[in-house]
């Protein structure tokens, strides 16, 4: 027999609980909650909730996309049963509570309205699955239910598992090693001068120290209106060089919204997305100038992504994901809020500061650009577009054509044919992001840093340059 | 006991039966006499060879849905395929309540093996799965009145 068998009707294993200390992964969604219901007629009603939110002590909201039977149910009988599983353990908590009034506006609305429009652009459903209203409930009673369980074999142990146990966080201040390990963090930061060593050091730091073996820094670029990776940790391909719209995916959300979003459960999401614009091409569209994929795991089963910002001026996001479905806890957000808040800052502070014509009969690498959108290839592969491939361009027909290696912040910034912003134009990012794309698809060609502001081109390979308005020619 | 949702008797359609011997998670709605809802986690459910529906209450569960369904004979049958969250609900009137036999235990047996591989496939490990007490149960029977389509979407809560 699968399961368990006990003898009678259990009575034990029932306990009141408080609505504020139920762990926060029972509102992940990871098992998905369930509502009851009942007509005025007396007929009863179950139905499959996507997201269940503490409001606070007393209250909490369901989200409301279709369901639309439970709906009509609490207008004529407020009284709902929702069951919240715990993925962990399975543990049931059964809450009792009344109907008390639809939002479809408001901070609660907003709220709960970005994971669902995240989720739904992360599933191609934009559009069409989007919250409607919150429905708010007041919570008459709580009661956690393990009579249905039979007693736990060895618990199985998952990344960043050391955070979320509640024994670390019972221990007192001084031996929180977390506490520790951010003041590591934050020396790192302040210690950093250059942008790629913060942004490597951090998410370094926050793998050896916190976990977090999977991570990303995405880097807003205003005029483009994208973000593009700029650093990741724990990804067989870095990514480096991916872009994101404003808006798409659970990280174009995060930056549209500014919120912190953390979603258990991805299944196979980024997979869905891949699959999709197979499709796409598979009809016949061109795909001129390929993305470079994002960094992710294929079987990643929960993310959570923060915004960077300074002030109120978007910086980028930080990132992360896991194959467990709930290693992300919601104390994780204020914890890596923190953290979020001081790279931005450390981003801003070095992106504010100013930071090879000797062909040997090496190798040739073959470089064309592309006018019609500043899409960078050599010898027929991908290598960089937008700003970064008009300075690459630059750099590269300057070196050959009056032997210049040597170059400057400054003067790229002077040129006008670079459509560079006048300020904030993450100049130093968009070097970072050229010098780690040469690394990996040409390293014959190397941007080196020589002093402040001031960098060179090494080449170990001759050039050849090609300049075509289009794919046609 | 009122009436239902839908007045007349269904006959349970093929690819239903078949549906509901795939690896799912089942909630049974009953209410009380104060019209208050509960809902349990049922083991497994079946159509019986005269086409009622039959659910699987595990006892731990069971007391309060005993009461209500003889009480006015109201159930809901929610069931979810845990790999992709296709769902429907089946609802109508309580025709017989009773102790499961051994012969449903083996019935079942195979249901909850596809259960705990379901969610092994969403990442919940069979060592907590496993845990779900499902035995003893009681045996819910009641004739199916109307059904639902509850995948989540645009559609959710349109009659089958």
């Amino acid at each position: 027999m699968t399961g368990v068998a006990v003898t009678g009707e259990a009575v034990t294993g029932v306990a009141r609980a408080s609505l504020a200390r139920l762990p926060s992964r029972l509102f992940d969604g990871i098992v998905p909650a369930t509502v009851a219901t009942c007509s005025a007629n007396g007929v009863p009603n179950v139905a499959v909730l996507s997201q269940v939110y503490r409001v606070d002590d007393r209250h909490v909201a369901l989200s409301r996309q279709f369901f639309n039977k439970t709906t009509r149910n609490v207008l004529e009988n407020p009284a709902v049963l929702v069951s919240l599983w715990d993925p962990v353990d399975f543990t049931i908590y059964r809450i009792r509570a009344r109907f008390l009034a639809s939002q479809t506006d408001g901070p609660l609305f907003d709220e709960m309205a970005v994971r669902i429009e995240a989720i739904a652009s992360h599933t191609g459903m934009k559009g069409i699955f989007k919250l409607q209203a919150a429905d708010l409930f007041v919570v008459d009673d709580v009661v956690e239910v393990t009579s249905h369980l039979a007693p736990p074999e060895p618990e199985a142990t998952c990344e960043g598992e050391e955070l979320d146990s509640a024994d670390q966080l019972a221990r007192p201040p001084e031996a929180r090693e977390e506490l520790w390990a951010l003041q590591r963090l934050s020396h790192q930061l302040a210690c950093a001068t250059e942008l790629d060593e913060l942004l490597d050091g951090v998410l370094d730091r926050l793998a050896v120290d916190f976990g977090f073996a999977h991570s990303m820094v995405l880097l807003w670029d205003e005029g483009e209106r994208r973000l593009f990776t700029v650093a990741s940790h724990g990804y067989d391909d870095d990514g480096v060089g991916s872009e994101v719209a404003l808006g798409d995916g659970l990280v174009g959300t995060v930056a549209a919204e500014r919120r912190v979003l953390r979603v258990g459960q991805l299944e196979g999401a980024l997979r869905y997305g891949l699959a999709a614009r197979a499709g796409e091409e598979a009809e016949g569209r061109k795909s001129f100038a390929p993305p470079v994929p994002l960094p992710g795991l294929p079987d990643a089963q929960s993310q959570l992504a923060l915004p960077l910002q300074v002030g109120q001026r978007l910086v980028g996001v930080l990132a992360f994901e896991s194959r467990s479905g709930s290693c992300f806890e919601s104390w994780h957000e204020a914890f890596l809020g923190v953290v979020a808040d001081q790279v931005a800052a450390g981003i801003d502070r070095l992106a504010e500061a100013e930071h090879a014509p000797c062909p040997r009969g090496l190798p040739v690498r073959r470089f064309v650009f592309y006018r019609n959108d500043d899409c960078v290839f050599v010898d027929g592969e991908y290598l960089i577009r937008n700003v970064p491939g008009r300075i690459l361009w630059k750099l590269l027909t300057e070196l050959r054509g009056s032997g210049r290696t040597e170059f400057t912040n400054r003067e790229l910034r002077l040129d006008p044919t670079l459509g560079l912003p006048p300020v904030k134009d993450n100049l130093e990012s968009r070097l970072i992001l050229l010098r780690k794309r040469l690394e990996q698809k040409c390293p014959d060609v190397r941007l080196v840093r020589r002093a402040r502001g001031r960098f060179g081109v090494e080449l170990d390979c001759d050039l050849s340059l090609e300049e075509r308005l289009d794919a046609s020619g | 006991m009122r009436g239902t949702e839908a007045g007349t008797d269904l006959v349970i359609p093929s690819e239903v039966a078949s549906f509901l011997q795939d690896g799912l998670i089942m909630f049974l709605g009953t209410r009380d006499p104060e019209r208050v809802p509960e809902a349990v986690l049922a083991a497994g459910a079946r159509v019986l060879p005269d086409g009622t529906l039959e659910a699987y209450v595990p006892s731990v569960f069971a007391q309060a849905t005993r009461a209500n369904a003889a009480h006015n004979g109201e159930v809901a049958l929610s069931v979810s395929r845990v790999t992709d969250d296709r769902s429907m609900q089946l609802k109508g009137r309580l025709v017989a309540l009773r102790d499961a036999t051994d012969d449903d235990r083996r019935f079942l047996d195979g249901l909850l093996e596809r259960r705990e591989a379901a969610f092994a496939k969403v990442g919940i490990p069979r060592s907590v799965s496993a845990r779900l007490v499902s035995w003893p149960c009681v045996a819910v029977r009641f004739r199916v009145a109307s059904m639902f389509e509850q995948t989540p979407g645009p559609s959710a809560g349109e009659p089958l």
